[in-house]
């Protein structure tokens, strides 16, 4: 019992996980250490104040909700799509959910596009490790949001040491991993929005578009040419966000 | 294996794409789309009416409703599997459980010339034999602004049962049942929300039946739909069973006072 105990540590630990992901054997996926305690992880969201959009991010208060943690703060942080900090905004009394608009105001006016992660501040133990995988409605011209969830485990902060570690999502360096988006496109105009969730510079092909984007950069791709998508990386999990519109006045926005 | 569903409403109408590819672009090509509902006690399966491109099934608005499931296969499995297919559904291929990105059937919603919204519409065989309860937020998702706001609540469950169970909205703040309503077994059950119950404190839950609660508004001929995640995506910790438990229970003495 032991023994396996043990190999089940070992296995799970954030070295052998890097090495499973590199040569591509039972890769984990995510380079992150679940045995680990007290680690509040976040996914990456994307906030848009660009083209007559504005952002809703709607959360839970994970400690509070399932370990009564309530003198607790969570922070946002907001990174352009060049992965230069733009904004830390602290929240100090949250309720059970949450909602926060994220328009050109709260950017002094900035009109633009980028990521953001979402984590707590406890000063009280909770002994296990909690993922942020919340949810972001998309307004266009006013109207209202179109939410999709969070997909891809990104980021994390240890709350022994208060450092954020960022671009968790694993790589494999021999292999292009293949993702064919499973839906038919058929609208007027189409975007994916891709964010690097890897620790390092990654290579995507998008039908016959090449390009690299650096750790945390965000790129909006216009695939008006394609009815269908096929990307190419070297990350494991590269899901769009995924933006349709219709008459330049209804859109749908859904992960990849 | 994953079964796709739809809704019947008369809000919007729906459709279904289903690809003939994983997302890792593997292809079998002998699966067609089967679709199944309940008839006098027993399941019945049948070819789906559905129209096709290269790469795509689409079932359209006129081939849909609330008691019907989908999913692929071909005659052989079904042939093979006939006796036991009508009293339980079976787990009769793998070519849709795909990891680590679960395989994608497109539920379209759309209101004519107006707008639409998406969600991935996949519900596991392993999903269709667990009974149990579902705790989902409301207010992350419906819009007190909007004109309409609905909670669709799938349940798929193996045997060929159309039985009642309850659903309640709960504050958990204020330990008190805010409504309560009957679903259905193997049916897409629609909820109108109203306003005044959109509140940060109000839980969605349903006991005695697993499910996915999808979330709808709609306002000035826009929509927005998504899903909530199940709780023990939340906790990656070893405690995350420990942690639903204790807060179903917590919910389930409410319901029970």
């Amino acid at each position: 019992m032991l023994k396996k105990l043990l190999i089940d540590k070992f296995f799970r630990n954030k070295y052998s996980k890097f090495l499973r992901n590199f040569i591509g054997i039972k890769p984990s996926y995510y380079n992150l250490d679940y045995t680990n305690k007290n680690i509040t992880v976040s996914d990456a969201f994307f906030w848009r104040t660009d083209s007559n959009f504005t952002t809703v991010f709607s959360f839970t208060d994970l400690l509070n909700l399932y370990y009564s943690i309530s003198n607790q703060t969570i922070e946002l942080v907001f990174y352009s799509k060049d992965f230069k900090i733009l904004k830390r905004l602290l929240v100090e009394q949250t309720n059970i959910s949450n909602k926060i608009i994220i328009d050109k105001s709260f950017f002094d006016g900035l009109e633009d596009f980028g990521t953001f992660y979402i984590f707590h501040n406890s000063s009280v133990k909770f002994n296990s490790m909690i993922r942020n995988s919340c949810y972001t409605g998309f307004s266009y011209k006013g109207c209202l949001p179109s939410f999709v969830h969070g997909n891809t485990q990104t980021s994390y902060k240890n709350l022994s040491t208060n450092k954020e570690i960022y671009g968790v999502c694993a790589k494999s360096f021999f292999q292009k991993k293949k993702y064919k988006v499973q839906n038919f496109f058929s609208y007027d105009k189409t975007e994916l929005l891709l964010m690097n969730p890897c620790s390092s510079r990654i290579k995507i092909k998008i039908n016959s578009d090449s390009f690299f984007l650096d750790k945390g950069c965000s790129k909006i791709f216009d695939i008006n040419k394609y009815k269908e998508v096929k990307i190419l990386s070297n990350a494991y999990l590269l899901r769009p966000i995924i933006i349709n519109y219709k008459n330049d006045k209804y859109i749908d926005a859904h992960h990849g | 294996m994953n079964f796709f569903f739809a809704i019947k409403s008369d809000y919007f109408s729906c459709e279904l794409t289903i690809p003939k590819f994983q997302n890792d672009g593997s292809q079998v090509n002998s699966f067609v789309p089967f679709e199944c509902f309940i008839k006098n006690n027993n399941w019945i399966i049948k070819k789906s009416d559905y129209l096709e491109n290269e790469n795509f099934f689409f079932i359209n608005e006129f081939n849909i409703n609330n008691k019907k499931i989908f999913f692929l296969s071909n005659d052989n499995e079904i042939k093979k599997n006939y006796l036991n297919l009508k009293n339980n559904l079976v787990d009769l291929n793998s070519f849709t459980d795909t990891k680590p990105i679960e395989f994608r059937c497109n539920l379209k919603i759309f209101i004519k010339s107006m707008g639409f919204s998406s969600y991935q519409s996949d519900y596991s065989y392993k999903m269709t034999k667990i009974k149990g309860s579902v705790l989902s937020p409301i207010f992350t998702l419906l819009n007190r602004d909007a004109d309409r706001n609905f909670i669709i609540f799938k349940n798929i469950y193996y045997k060929p049962l159309e039985d009642k169970f309850n659903g309640y909205l709960i504050d958990i703040k204020n330990k008190s049942i805010v409504k309560k309503f009957e679903l259905y077994t193997n049916f897409t059950n629609t909820i109108e929300i109203q306003k005044h119950e959109i509140s940060d404190n109000i839980f969605f839950y349903a006991d005695g039946f697993s499910g996915i609660p999808i979330y709808i508004s709609l306002k000035d001929g826009h929509i927005s739909m998504e899903h909530t995640h199940p709780p023990h995506l939340y906790i990656l910790g070893d405690d995350k069973f420990l942690k639903i438990n204790e807060i179903k229970n917590y919910v389930k003495k409410i319901i029970d006072r």
